[in-house]
């Protein structure tokens, strides 16, 4: 019964853990898109597309980021 | 089923959206006069007839919208009665913009006018 | 009486939560896509009247979602 609650514990902080780090590499991967996205406006004939698209990793970006503070914050994921 | 709460309530009349979209062209003007202010100032934008058309259209623009609606209640209240309240109410931070459009005229007219870039004699 | 389902009370909490978080993820988002704006023009890679007519859109855009944004948070206190 103590080993299960514990096997229990460990379970939910590696799950935690696995989607915390899951949380993180989409912050980076939505920032690293941006960043992208910004230097290929210079070569691009079409800016109202990129900025839409910009936009939009902007707010992938920034969900995730709000997400993730909320997690820290409180200790728990509210999705 | 609990939905998402919409931007405006069906019943919001014509009205009510026709104040918020000349406010969203405040606010907006507001972000662009202070924009092109800070890009002058840096002198990203040197051209000084450039700065001047450009910030002179914005100020014309920003006074109609008053002017329209100067004896407009409901507008009046939505505005919240001054630049600086507005701006309060709705996050706006934009000294450059603000301190623009209160003067009503462009920086380089401004100069111009008082001569305060010439030192007193 | 109603019988009280806290899956449907935390459902609840969720929709608005879960709004609020899209709206000022937009939020943010608008600022920073205003900020990369002032960056392509410092660099000229735009024009000062393109700057001037993107940054108008989506000024009008940001306006609308903190409006949108304040009657959620409104809307949450009851």
């Amino acid at each position: 019964r103590k080993w299960q609650d514990l096997r229990q514990r460990v379970m939910n902080k590696y799950s935690d853990d696995s989607l915390k780090k899951d949380l993180e590499s989409q912050i980076h991967h939505w920032d690293d898109l941006s960043a992208q996205l910004e230097m290929e406006v210079k070569h691009s004939d079409n800016l109202d597309d990129l900025l839409k698209q910009y936009m939009q990793a902007r707010v992938e970006y920034h969900t995730r980021r709000e997400k993730l503070a909320t997690w820290n914050q409180q200790g728990k994921l509210r999705i | 089923m609990e939905e998402e709460i919409p931007l405006f309530d069906a019943s919001a009349s014509m009205r009510q959206r026709e104040i918020a979209e000349t406010l969203a062209e405040v606010y907006s003007i507001i972000l662009c006069v202070d924009q092109v202010e800070k890009m002058y100032i840096k002198d990203v934008v040197s051209d000084e007839s450039e700065y001047t058309r450009v910030t002179s259209r914005l100020l014309q623009q920003y006074r109609a919208i008053i002017v329209n609606n100067e004896h407009d209640q409901d507008f009046q209240k939505a505005f919240g009665g001054s630049l600086s309240e507005f701006c309060r109410r709705y996050g706006v931070i934009a000294s450059n913009g603000v301190l623009r459009l209160e003067k009503g005229i462009p920086l380089t007219t401004e100069h111009a006018a008082t001569g305060s870039l010439v030192p007193p004699t | 009486g109603e019988v009280l389902d806290s899956s449907m009370l935390a459902s609840a909490d969720s929709v608005a939560t879960n709004q609020l978080y899209n709206l000022v993820a937009k939020d943010y988002a608008l600022s920073d896509t205003m900020h990369m704006l002032a960056r392509l023009l410092t660099c000229d890679t735009i024009t000062l009247d393109i700057f001037i007519k993107k940054t108008r859109q989506l000024g009008r855009e940001q306006f609308f979602t903190r409006v949108h944004i304040q009657k959620v948070v409104e809307s949450m206190q009851y």
